[in-house]
């Protein structure tokens, strides 16, 4: 049988450390389930305590972590939830993690705060090893203490790479030009000096603003990296403008794709919860009513699992959910305190709504695709063999996914799932939400055979 | 295009192939280029899987206007969820065998009939013996195959294991081994008939579930779907386990069950299983009636993923789920026989309603009552019998001569449902 | 010992934990906390793989354990993340495709 608990976090970063803390400070008992060997999820990543004393200029400090420690909360480390199934008596939790780990766990009520992924921008040569995410490189540079390469060039668009930028050259290396498909955002600084609360959030980009100019590197807008070029990885970048000619060609041994970030929607899909296509995350996202439930009653989600917003709005998200599932279990929730997590959460939503508005995801990239470009990396289909099949009547991801077996890797479809969807509905003059997406099947990540076990043996 | 008129049918009282009236709805006109122009077509296929497309493809090689409904993508449903095995071994037998047989004739040059690429491959099967009684009926059939002229023989453990070193020897006694069976990769199969109906005139609408097949006095005169009525002379129902509700919109109650199927694959593994491998277990239950058991079949692909199966129930449900106790028992299944596979990464599931009929033998023909509706679905060993399917079932339309021994899987046979008996497990692969 | 690309690591490296695991068949110098990643990134390798259909070299792409770009074999398991998977003192790490499966 497995073991009961009222409440199953899954995720430990921003929305799931809160969850926990606020449903534990409810009296519920807590199950807190991380797929690393540390807590913080991606922006309370934890540089590893043997690096510590190297670690990069700035860490990011959460109170969470000392609430969660002093918290009842079971934390389940290092541990893959590959499927929820929902029976009457609750949600089955599927789990693999180290020896010991529970295998199943039949939860009441389940928040979901499964964060996100760097959004996948393919390009010709995108499979070279050198070119990565910029999320990929962050986290070499600022946890690993180790430099992606010593000619990088970041391509993509928002904050992020300035960011990057600064990390990379605070590091050691020399970041050849960063590039940002979007035009300079004038009109939108303009929203955001009128938005309360703004500089301090600005501050980081214009720190990493005066550490690129100090190095000398270029920031060009509407330029994006056409073409990675090498033989056993990448040695040259073709770059230029968004539109027009005007390509050149510059030595890097790495590349940055900053295209900001795509919510992890598999594990809520594969459970059962609806969602629906939102045209500005360029996503699809579950649908949650105002306690941040699914249309499963008794399963959330919060952060950036269900849109992007950053890491403040997921932590009230986090709250609010814990709150709606202590509502869900029938247990006394404090009006007031909703009523100020609710006042909180509005407020770094505003907040987050006016970086969407500065740094909005660039239009799709569709035009640099070649017909040998490789769009699913697990299985190596090109867009070529994809156009095929929407010559010969697919409509559908469905459907261009079962004859190509594009999606059908190890990862899911994670990374192709959105570019080949937009190909398919550009190529066929639908609305990407027309082309429908793939069906979620469990494990929701590879899992080893004996893993699927309900007991270890 | 040069049309063949049809040939006026016998099961059709004074052979009146205009459109309907009009009963409010509009009927749908295809008015795009060729037969499409201001008609209607002669055949409507419902069902984008094997079999349906099959039938599609013969009837417009045959010059008969045809369109094929799928509700979903082609290869949707079971279809597009089986192992791709072209198996022999499991055959029914009398005519099942002597079918099969014929239809596997046609595999060597399938591939350059459709001109296309369908990734088949002749690597053999075996069926795993596992206790006496499952070694008596395999040393039955492999007599039975034999004496069909079928190289299939029976092996001991140990030889068993010699063409497999994974298997594990106490998972084993013996097998049934089959060295002419191959596979292919079935939605390869289901486009190709696609693409080259299409190239003969064929229409194909995905996306479109048929709410009815209408039938007017005793004839079946079109189908219902959301894009509109669509008047035919001959409505063709191949849709597998979907075909038990679909006919009984036209006043059939088919005998038509499914049991639903689980199977996962793993990431791309060195060599690890050249045959088809399935458990005998499957042939014991149909002898014992059992309702409920967790079989096992096993096929790696050649880019290298192993799809390991299923764990079967007979259900009333049409559903595509995968579930929480199907994943772990395949994973027992299949660690316990080729312990190998216990750190290979599974990297994906499927469920799948599966159609069989109780006495194990196809539902192919005319209906009693119904002209002009034929029914093709519950085959056993659906891949196999594919090519031959779709050829007999155009030639019933076209009225090509018939063999009267079909009358044995007429739709409107006599049969106890009630009577479920345990599946093969050879409609899965 | 691979060194000609030690300066890959961001220094000070003075307080790290020296250990030393095996790549490919070669001792090397690796760090107490770092990823399998880390350590082929930091002696230059930038391939960690190549494909099965294309023999493609691939290398570390999301580094967050999602895309499974960066499998290599360690102590004989293939097909093990790179980016997620911490080193250890005698670690055996193959990028050659190797592995006992």
């Amino acid at each position: 049988m497995p073991e009961r608990t009222e409440l199953v976090v899954v995720g430990a970063g921003p929305a799931g450390l809160a969850a926990a803390v606020e449903a534990a400070g409810l009296g519920l008992a807590v199950t807190l389930v991380d797929g690393y060997p540390r807590p913080g999820g991606q922006y309370f990543k934890q540089t590893p305590p043997e690096l510590a004393d190297a670690a990069g200029p700035e860490g990011h400090p959460t109170a969470l972590f000392a609430e969660v420690a002093q918290a009842d909360v079971r934390l389940v480390s290092d541990t893959l939830v590959w499927g929820i199934f929902p029976e009457a008596d609750g949600f089955l939790i599927c789990l693999y993690g180290p020896p010991g780990t529970p295998r199943r766990l039949l939860a009441q009520t389940v928040v979901l705060a499964p964060g996100a992924h760097d959004r996948p921008a393919p390009f010709p040569g995108w499979t070279l090893p050198g070119v990565m995410t910029a999320g990929a490189a962050l986290a070499l540079v600022e946890h690993q203490r180790v430099l992606p390469g010593r000619r990088v060039l970041l391509s993509g668009t928002g904050p992020l790479q300035l960011v990057l930028a600064r990390h990379l050259i605070d590091g050691g290396a020399e970041v050849v030009a960063v590039l940002d498909a979007n035009p300079f955002p004038w009109t939108a600084w303009q929203h955001a000096l009128a938005a309360w609360g703004q500089w301090e959030r600005l501050g980081e980009g214009w720190a990493a603003w005066r550490t690129m100019r100090r190095a000398g590197t270029a920031l060009r807008w509407r330029h994006l990296v056409r073409r990675a070029e090498g033989n056993e990885q990448v040695e040259r970048a073709i770059i230029g403008p968004v539109q027009g000619g005007g390509a050149e060609t510059v030595a890097v041994d790495a590349i940055c794709l900053g295209h900001g970030f795509t919510p992890s929607v598999q594990l809520a899909r594969q459970a059962g919860c609806q969602d629906r296509y939102d045209p500005d995350q360029r996503a699809y996202v579950p649908v949650r009513d105002e306690w941040l439930q699914t249309t499963l009653p008794g399963l959330f989600v919060a952060g950036d699992g269900a849109g992007i917003g950053g890491k403040d709005v997921a932590q009230w998200e986090g709250r609010l959910a814990a709150l709606g599932a202590a509502r869900q279990l029938a247990r006394a929730v404090p009006p007031d305190r909703v009523a100020a997590v609710r006042r909180e959460l509005a407020r770094q939503r505003r907040f987050a709504a006016v970086l969407t508005d500065l740094f909005p995801p660039s239009a799709h990239l569709g035009s640099l695709l070649t017909d040998d470009t490789v769009l699913c990396r697990c299985e190596e289909i090109t867009v070529g063999e994809i156009r095929r099949t929407i010559d010969d009547g697919a409509t559908t991801l469905n459907a261009v996914r079962m004859v190509t077996r594009a999606g059908m890797g190890r990862c899911q479809g994670r990374m192709c799932g959105g570019p080949v969807a937009e190909l398919l509905a550009r190529e066929i003059g639908q609305p990407v939400e027309a082309v429908g997406q793939v069906t979620p099947r469990p494990p929701v990540m590879p899992v080893p055979l004996e893993g699927l076990l309900e007991e270890e043996t | 295009m040069n049309l063949t008129p049809l040939p006026p049918s016998p099961d059709k009282r004074g052979g009146d192939l205009t459109p309907l009236p009009s009963q409010g709805e509009p009927v749908l006109s295809l008015s795009k280029e060729g037969w499409r122009e201001g008609g209607s077509p002669d055949a409507v296929v419902i069902g984008g899987g094997l079999i349906g497309s099959s039938i599609a493809f013969h009837l417009a090689q045959a010059g008969v206007r045809t369109l094929l409904i799928e509700q979903g993508d082609l290869a949707s449903g079971a279809s597009g969820a089986n192992f791709g095995n072209v198996q022999v071994a499991d055959t029914e037998f009398g005519l099942s065998l002597e079918l099969t047989l014929q239809s596997y004739a046609r595999f060597a040059s399938l591939e350059a009939e459709l001109d296309c690429a369908l990734g088949y491959r002749r690597t053999g099967s075996l069926l795993l013996i596992e206790n006496e009684r499952q070694r008596a009926l395999m040393k039955q059939r492999a007599a039975m195959l034999q004496a069909a002229g079928v190289r299939a023989s029976l092996l001991t453990g140990d030889e068993a294991r010699k063409l497999e070193p994974h298997l594990a020897p106490d998972s084993l006694i013996g097998a049934l081994y089959n060295c002419d069976e191959g596979n292919l990769d079935p939605f390869k199969l289901v486009h190709a008939y696609a693409r080259r109906g299409r190239e003969r005139g064929l229409e194909v609408w995905t996306h479109t579930p048929v709410s009815g097949i209408e039938v007017r006095e005793g004839h079946a005169v079109g189908v219902a779907t959301p894009r509109g009525r669509v008047p035919a002379a001959w409505v063709i129902l191949a849709a597998g386990a979907w075909s038990r509700e679909l006919g009984r919109t036209a006043g059939l109650a088919l005998p038509v069950q499914w049991v639903h199927g689980e199977a996962l694959i793993t990431e791309p593994l060195p060599p690890t299983a050249r045959n088809a491998l399935t458990s005998a277990v499957f042939f014991e239950a149909t002898e014992t009636a059992q309702e409920q058991a967790v079989g096992f079949c096993l096929r790696q692909r050649p880019a290298g993923n192993v799809m390991i199966g299923e764990a079967a129930r007979v259900t009333r449900r049409l559903s595509r789920e995968t579930t929480a106790t199907a994943l772990p028992a395949i994973a027992a299944a299949a660690r316990r026989r080729l312990p190998v596979l216990r750190r290979a990464a599974v990297i994906r599931a499927w469920g799948i309603p599966v159609a069989f009929v109780p006495d194990s033998r196809p539902l192919l023909g005319a209906v009693d009552g119904v002209a002009g509706l034929l029914v093709a679905t519950g085959l056993k060993s659906t891949i196999i019998l594919t090519p031959l399917v779709g050829e007999l079932v155009a030639g019933m339309v076209t009225g090509a001569a018939q063999d009267p021994r079909l009358a044995e899987f007429s739709p409107s046979r006599a049969m106890e449902e009630e009577e479920i008996l345990w599946h093969s497990p050879s409609s899965v692969q | 010992m691979f060194s000609s690309h030690e300066s890959l690591r961001i220094p000070p490296l003075t307080s790290r934990l020296p250990l030393t695991v095996q790549v490919d068949g070669e001792p090397v110098q690796a760090f107490a906390g770092e990823t399998v990643a880390t350590v082929l990134l930091a002696i230059g390798r930038r391939t960690f793989r190549h494909t099965e259909n294309t023999h493609a070299p691939r290398g570390i792409f999301c580094g967050m354990g999602v895309c499974f770009d960066c499998l290599v074999t360690v102590d004989g398991l293939p097909d093990v993340r790179a980016c997620v998977t911490p080193v250890q003192a005698g670690m055996v790490i193959d990028t050659r495709g190797g592995s006992d499966a």
